[in-house]
C-alpha cells in the first residue's frame, strides 16, 4: 500500500469527473447545447492535462516503476483462501501504461475531432456520453496495477459499447446489436474473473508487481493455476473477437463503422491485450502460451475464412481486423509479449484509420466547397496503406511482430508450424489488400457523394504516422533488415518491455524469406481474386451459397449457440413444467386429495358400521328394559304395578302390626 | 423498565401498525414515520457498532417467561447488522411504493409494518424461543396481504402460502422442542446452548437412538427451507409471485428470503457446528440445485415476476455455495451477497411495479412464441429513461457487475467456495452465463427496440425517485466502497468458524 501521490490523486480525480459527465450527458445530453461535446472536449483536455504531469512525474523519477494501492473489499486478513492481497484498486505508472494512455488519448481526440463520422445516427449524446466511458475504462485498465482494477476498467469498456450500440435503442436491430454484443462480451469477461478467481485462490495475487513472479515460483496448486490461466487466456480471445465471439458484427445496423470498430472490436481488445501484457509472466510461467498460440492461429485462420465468405462490408471489414487481432496474439504466444503488442497496437491504428475511410460515404457531400476535398484519391491511398499495415508490410509497428513471430515460431516449433501461421497470415493479408483492390466507384450515374472536410480526409493519415514503426521501434524499417544501420532514435517498445526475446541476425534469412514471400503472394493473390465485377470473392460466395453461409456463420457456431441456448430454455421450461406444473400444481395436490379422499372414505365407512353396531347392540341391550319401560308407559301393566305396590305396602303395615313392631 | 434503542427498533413499527388505526387519513404518514424512525434506529445502531468487537453489541435483555427460561434477549453482531441495514431500507421504500393503494392503504401499511418488527424481531432476537415467536408471526401478514390484496387467484395463493408456513414453522418449533428439552438445565438462549453442546446427544424414537444435532438440524432446516424458495420447494412462491401484489412479493424475495438465509446460518453454525462440517457438501449440492434450476427456469421465463422469482431461487443457491465453504471469505461474501440481493432484488422489482401501473402487465414475451417475439412491454427506454437505467443498475448487480454490489458479493463468495469446491465454482459460473443471457434478453424486450403500444408512459416520479434512489445509491456505493460492512461482518464469521475448526 503506497501513499496517494498527485498524480494518482488526479487520476482518481478524473474518474469522479468522468463519471459526472458521462451521467450528465447520458440523462440530460439532449438538452444540452451541441449534443455535449463541449463535455468530451473538457473531459479530455483535462485528462491531457493529468498524462503531461503523469509524463513529467515519470521521467523525473527516471520511468521508475510507482504502484498504489486502495484496500477495496480488503479480504487480507480473512484467511488465506483469499490469497495473500485480496482485491484492491491499485494504480502503476510505468512507460507501458504512459504509452498506451498516450495512444488512446491521441485516437479519442482523433475521433473527437472528427466526430461527424463517429456518430452521424440520431442520438450522439449518447455516443458523447459512451466516448467519455470508453476512454475512463481504458484509462483505469492502462493504469491499473492488479486483476481487479483492469477487470472493473474492463466493465466500464463492455459498458460503454453497450450505450454506444443501444444509442439508437429505439430500433431493433440495433437493440439486437447491442444486447448480443454485451451477452458475449460479458461472457468474456466472466471468463477472466473465474480464471483470476482460480488463480487468486491458489495464493497467487494477480498483481503485477515483483510480487506475482516471486508467487509463481512457489504456486502450491498447479493444476488450478493452469486451469485458471487457460480461462484468462480464452477470456481475452474472446474479449478481442477471437472465434467465434464475432457473429454480432454479421449484424445489420446504422451505427457507424468507426463506431462499431471503436466499441467493439479495438476497445475490447485492449482490454485484452493490458490482460496478456500485464500477466505475460503468469502465462509463460505455467506453459500454457504456446498451446494457445495455436488456438489463436486457428482463430485467425477461421476469422480470415469467414471474413472472405462475407457479402457486407462491415462484416467482412471487422472480422479481418479481429483475424489481426488473432494472429498478433498468436505470434506474441509464441515468442513473447511485446510482439502481441506492437501487431495489436499497429492492428488498432489500422481499424480505425480504415474505417474511417470506410465511412467517408456516410458524411459525403456530392457538392465541393472549399472547406471539403474529394475523397477519392485519399480513399485509395489510406485503404492501399491499410492493406500494408494489416499484412504486416516493413515500415509499420507491426512488421517487427510479425517477422519476428516467424523466426520464432521456427526456432520453437519448426516448420510445420511456420507453414500453418504462414497460411493465416497469408488469408490475412489477402482479405487486407483487398480492401484496396475491391474499392470500386459508384456503378450509377448519379454524382457520388464523395466530398469531404479536409480534416476528415486527413484523419487516418495521422493514424498511420503513428503506427509508423519508427516511432515505435526508432530503426526507419521497424528492424525487419538486419544489419541494417538505420535506427534514429530510442526504440519504444525496449522502452515498454525491455530487451526483446528474438533479435534479429544474419541466420534470419529463413524466416525472412517466408515472411517476404507471403507479403507478395498474398499481394498476387488478392489482385488476381479481386479483378472483376463481381469479384472472385463475390463469384465464390454466389456460386456455393450454402458453403459460404455455412463459413460466414463461423462454420455455423452462430446456429450451433443459438441451437445450444434455445435448448437450454426448452429444457428449463420442461423442468419448470415438471416441477411446478405437473408436481405441485397437479401430482401433489392431487395426490394430497386422494390420500384425503380415500381416508375419508375409510372413515365414513368405518363409521357407517360402527355406528350400525353401535345401534343394534343398543337395541339388543336396551331392548327388555326398553318393552317394559314401554309396557309401563303404555298403561298396560300399570294396574298391575300399582296392585303390586298396594298389596306390598299392606303385607308391610300387616307385618309391623301383628309382630308388634310400632 | 426503560427500552434500548434495539428494542425501539423493533417496537416503533408496532406501535406505528397500532397507529393505523386511530389516525384515519393521516394513516400513512404515520405509517413511513415508524418505519423510517425504526430504520433510523437501526442505521444508528451499526453506526455505533464497533467491527473490532466479535461479541453481541446492543444486548438487551429482559425476562419473559420465567418457568420455561424464555427471555426477551436482542442484540447485534456482524451478520445480522446486515440484515436490519437491508429490512430498515427496504421495508420503508416498500411503504412508499404503496402509497397510493387505493384498497384499504391502512391495513396493507399496518401489515408491512408488523412485518417489518416480526423481521427485525426475528434477526436481532437470541433467544430460540424469541427467534421463532417473531420468525413465525412474520407468516401472518403475508397471508393478509396476498389474501386480500393479490390477484385473481388470491385467495387459493394464500392458502397456499399460509399451509407452507404452518407447515415450515411446525417442523421449526419440533427442532426447538428437542433442543430446549435435549439440554440440561433447559434454556434458549442462544449463548448457552451455541457451541456444538448436542454433540453425542440423542432422541429415542421407537427402537431408534436418533442424533439430536442432526435431527434438530434436518428440521429447522427443512422448517426454512419450506418458508424460502428452495427448489424444489418452491412451488409455492411461484404461485405468489403471480398473484401477490408486487410490493408484497419484494418483501419476501428480498428481506425475507434473505431472513431465513440468515438464520439458517446463524442457528446451524452456532448449534450444531459438527453436523454443518458433515453436511457441508450436501448444503454446496442443494446450492447448485438451486443455482441450477433458478437459471434453467430463469431461462425459459417470459413474465418479468416470474423470472424475479427463478432469480431468486438462484442466489439462494449461490448463498448456499458460500455457507458450504465452510471458510471465511466464503461465508463472508455469502452474507454480503444477502444484502446485495436484498437491495439488487428490491430494486428489480420495484421498477416492476412501476411498469406494472403504467403498462398493466410484466410479460415481455409473448406466450408460446420462443425468445424473439417481444410481448407487451418494449421501448421503454426512449419513453422512461429513468427507469431504465434503475432497472439496468440492479440487473447489474444481480449479474454481479463491476462496479456494483453483486460483484463484492459474488467475488468472495467464488474465491472462497474455490479453494474446497472448485467443481461447484465452476458450475457457479456457468450459471452466471445463463443469468447474462437471460438478463439481458429481459432488457433487450423491454427497454429496447421498439415501443409495443402508442401510450406514452411516464417515467419516474418524484415519489418513485425517492424511494428508488436510495436502493440504487446503496447498491453502488456498496461497489465501490464495500470495506465497511465486511470489516463489520468478518470478526463474527471468525467467531462462527471458531467453533468448527
Amino acid at each position: 500500500m503506497g501513499t496517494l501521490s498527485v498524480e494518482n490523486l488526479f487520476t482518481l480525480s478524473g474518474f469522479v469527473l468522468g463519471w459526472i459527465f458521462f451521467l450528465t450527458l447520458f440523462f440530460f445530453g439532449d438538452r444540452i447545447s451541441r449534443k455535449g461535446d463541449w463535455l468530451v472536449w473538457i473531459f479530455m483536455v483535462v485528462q491531457m492535462a493529468f498524462l503531461i504531469l503523469s509524463w513529467r512525474v515519470q521521467i523525473e523519477a527516471g520511468w521508475s516503476v510507482s504502484h498504489w494501492a486502495l484496500s477495496w473489499v480488503d479480504s487480507a486478513n480473512l484467511d488465506k483462501a483469499a490469497g495473500p492481497m485480496g482485491p484492491t484498486i491499485a494504480f502503476i505508472r510505468d512507460p507501458f501504461q504512459l504509452a498506451v494512455w498516450s495512444l488512446a488519448t491521441i485516437i479519442f481526440l482523433l475521433l473527437l475531432i472528427n466526430q461527424e463520422i463517429l456518430h452521424f445516427e440520431e442520438r450522439p449524446e449518447k455516443s458523447h456520453a459512451s466516448l467519455i466511458l470508453g476512454f475512463m475504462g481504458v484509462l483505469l485498465c492502462t493504469s491499473a496495477a492488479n486483476f481487479w482494477t483492469l477487470a472493473l476498467g474492463g466493465s466500464w469498456v463492455i459498458l460503454s459499447g453497450w450505450t454506444a450500440f443501444s444509442s439508437n435503442w429505439e430500433l431493433e436491430r440495433e437493440a439486437d446489436l447491442a444486447t448480443r454484443f454485451i451477452r458475449e462480451k460479458g461472457i468474456a469477461l466472466g471468463l477472466l474473473v473465474v480464471g483470476a478467481v482460480m488463480v487468486h485462490g491458489s495464493g497467487i495475487p494477480l498483481s503485477w508487481n515483483k510480487s506475482l513472479i516471486q508467487w509463481l515460483d512457489s504456486y502450491p496448486n498447479a493444476i488450478a493455476v493452469k486451469v485458471g490461466g487457460v480461462f484468462l487466456l480464452m477470456g481475452t480471445l474472446f474479449l478481442s473477437g477471437g472465434f467465434p465471439w464475432l457473429g454480432w458484427s454479421q449484424m445489420n445496423s446504422r451505427q457507424s463503422l468507426v463506431k462499431r470498430t471503436l466499441f467493439g472490436v479495438v476497445l475490447p481488445s485492449l482490454v485484452a491485450m493490458m490482460t496478456l501484457v500485464r500477466l505475460d509472466p503468469l502465462f509463460r510461467g505455467i506453459g500454457v502460451s504456446h498451446w494457445m498460440g495455436w488456438v489463436c492461429l486457428s482463430s485467425a485462420f477461421l476469422l480470415a475464412l469467414s471474413a472472405m465468405s462475407q457479402l457486407k462490408k462491415e462484416a467482412y471489414f471487422l472480422q479481418t481486423m479481429a483475424a489481426v487481432l488473432s494472429l498478433g496474439m498468436a505470434g506474441g504466444f509464441f515468442s513473447s509479449a511485446w510482439i502481441t503488442a506492437s501487431i495489436l497496437l499497429g492492428a488498432y491504428l489500422i481499424a480505425l484509420a480504415a474505417a474511417m475511410v470506410l465511412s467517408f460515404s456516410s458524411v459525403a457531400t456530392a457538392e465541393p466547397d472549399s472547406s471539403r476535398v474529394s475523397s477519392e484519391t485519399f480513399s485509395t491511398v489510406a485503404l492501399f496503406i491499410s492493406g500494408l499495415l494489416i499484412a504486416g508490410f516493413f515500415g509499420f509497428v507491426s512488421s517487427p511482430g510479425f517477422l519476428k513471430s516467424y523466426l520464432a515460431i521456427l526456432a520453437s516449433d519448426g516448420w510445420g508450424a511456420v507453414a500453418f501461421f504462414s497460411v493465416a497470415h497469408l488469408m490475412v493479408a489477402i482479405c487486407g489488400f483487398r480492401m484496396n483492390f475491391g474499392s470500386k466507384p459508384a456503378a450509377s450515374g448519379a454524382p457520388a457523394p464523395v466530398y469531404v472536410k479536409w480534416m476528415t480526409a486527413l484523419g487516418p493519415f495521422y493514424l498511420f504516422i503513428l503506427g509508423m514503426a519508427w516511432i515505435w521501434t526508432g530503426a526507419m524499417t521497424g528492424e525487419i533488415v538486419p544489419g541494417l544501420m538505420d535506427q534514429v532514435s530510442v526504440s519504444l517498445l525496449d522502452q515498454l518491455f525491455g530487451q526483446k526475446s528474438i533479435q534479429l541476425d544474419a541466420n534470419s534469412a529463413e524466416g525472412m524469406g517466408v515472411y517476404w514471400g507471403v507479403f507478395v503472394l498474398s499481394f498476387a493473390i488478392s489482385y488476381w481474386m479481386t479483378r472483376g465485377n463481381p469479384d472472385r470473392f463475390e463469384k465464390w460466395v454466389q456460386s456455393s451459397p450454402r458453403f459460404a453461409g455455412f463459413i460466414s456463420e463461423q462454420i455455423g457456431m452462430d446456429r450451433l449457440g443459438n441451437g445450444l441456448m434455445n435448448l437450454l430454455v426448452r429444457f428449463g421450461s420442461a423442468v419448470e413444467n415438471l416441477i411446478d406444473g405437473f408436481l405441485w400444481k397437479k401430482s401433489i395436490p392431487g395426490a394430497t386429495k386422494w390420500v384425503l379422499r380415500i381416508l375419508g372414505q375409510g372413515f365414513g365407512r368405518a363409521d357407517s358400521e360402527l355406528r350400525k353396531r353401535i345401534e343394534w347392540s343398543t337395541a339388543r341391550g336396551f331392548a327388555g328394559a326398553a318393552w317394559a319401560v314401554q309396557r309401563i308407559q303404555g298403561g298396560k301393566l300399570q294396574q298391575y304395578w300399582y296392585l303390586s305396590l298396594f298389596a306390598g305396602i299392606t303385607l308391610v303395615v300387616a307385618l309391623i302390626v301383628t309382630r308388634g313392631l310400632l | 423498565m426503560s427500552l434500548n434503542l434495539i428494542s425501539w427498533m423493533i417496537f416503533l413499527p408496532f406501535l406505528g401498525a397500532i397507529s393505523q388505526i386511530f389516525l384515519p387519513g393521516r394513516g400513512k404518514w404515520a405509517a413511513l414515520a415508524a418505519s423510517i424512525l425504526s430504520a433510523c434506529c437501526g442505521t444508528a445502531l451499526i453506526l455505533g457498532m464497533d467491527p473490532a468487537v466479535s461479541d453481541l453489541q446492543a444486548v438487551e435483555i429482559l425476562p419473559w417467561v420465567g418457568s420455561y427460561s424464555i427471555t426477551y434477549e436482542v442484540g447485534m453482531d456482524g451478520l445480522n447488522a446486515l440484515l436490519v441495514l437491508l429490512i430498515s431500507w427496504v421495508m420503508p421504500v416498500l411503504i412508499a411504493a404503496e402509497w397510493k393503494q387505493k384498497k384499504g392503504v391502512a391495513g396493507m401499511h399496518a401489515l408491512f409494518l408488523i412485518l417489518q418488527a416480526s423481521l427485525l424481531g426475528a434477526v436481532c432476537a437470541q433467544d430460540l424461543f424469541l427467534v421463532f415467536f417473531f420468525w413465525a408471526l412474520s407468516a401472518v401478514p403475508m397471508y393478509f396481504l396476498i389474501g386480500i390484496w393479490g390477484g385473481d387467484d388470491r385467495e387459493s395463493a394464500s392458502f397456499r402460502t399460509l399451509v407452507v408456513s404452518a407447515i415450515g414453522n411446525a417442523f421449526f418449533f419440533g427442532a426447538l422442542i428437542l433442543i430446549y428439552y435435549s439440554f440440561e438445565p433447559h434454556t434458549f438462549s442462544l449463548k448457552e446452548l451455541a457451541g456444538g453442546k448436542f454433540a453425542g446427544k440423542t432422541f429415542h424414537f421407537l427402537d431408534w437412538d436418533l442424533p439430536v444435532p442432526l435431527l434438530a438440524f434436518s428440521l429447522m432446516s427443512l422448517g426454512l427451507a419450506l418458508r424460502t424458495p428452495i427448489w424444489p420447494l418452491h412451488g409455492w412462491f411461484t404461485v405468489f409471485a403471480q398473484q401477490s401484489p408486487l410490493s408484497v412479493f419484494v418483501a419476501v424475495s428480498s428481506v425475507m428470503t434473505a431472513v431465513a438465509s440468515y438464520l439458517f446460518v446463524k442457528l446451524s453454525f452456532s448449534l450444531f457446528p459438527e453436523t454443518i462440517s458433515a453436511t457441508s457438501q450436501g448444503i454446496v449440492a442443494v446450492g447448485l440445485l438451486n443455482l441450477i434450476a433458478g437459471g434453467l427456469g430463469a431461462l425459459s421465463q417470459k413474465n418479468l415476476r416470474t423470472l424475479l422469482s427463478f432469480v431468486c431461487i438462484g442466489e439462494v443457491g449461490i448463498a448456499l455455495v458460500g455457507y458450504g465453504s465452510l471458510n471465511s471469505v466464503g461465508i463472508v461474501g455469502a452474507v454480503f451477497q444477502l444484502l446485495s440481493l436484498g437491495l439488487g432484488i428490491a430494486g428489480f422489482g420495484l421498477f416492476i411495479n412501476v411498469l406494472n401501473e403504467r403498462k398493466g402487465s410484466t410479460d415481455f414475451l409473448k406466450e408460446g412464441t420462443g425468445t424473439t417475439v417481444t410481448g407487451t412491454l418494449g421501448g421503454i427506454a426512449v419513453q422512461a429513461p429513468g427507469v431504465a437505467v434503475v432497472a439496468a443498475i440492479m440487473t447489474g448487480t444481480l449479474l454481479g457487475f463491476p462496479g456494483v454490489s453483486g460483484f463484492i458479493g459474488h467475488s468472495l463468495l467464488v474465491m472462497g467456495s474455490y479453494s474446497v469446491h472448485p467443481i461447484a465454482v465452476v458450475v457457479t459460473v456457468g450459471a452466471f452465463f445463463m443469468a447474462t443471457f437471460y438478463f439481458f434478453t429481459m432488457y433487450r424486450h423491454v427497454f429496447l427496440g421498439k415501443a409495443q403500444d402508442s401510450s406514452v408512459m411516464e417515467d419516474l416520479n418524484f415519489r418513485e425517485k425517492l424511494y428508488l434512489l436510495p436502493l440504487v445509491f446503496l447498491v453502488i456505493w456498496f461497489g465501490i466502497y464495500p470495506k465497511p460492512l465486511i470489516d463489520l461482518i468478518r470478526p463474527t464469521v471468525l467467531t462462527l468458524l471458531s467453533t468448527i475448526k
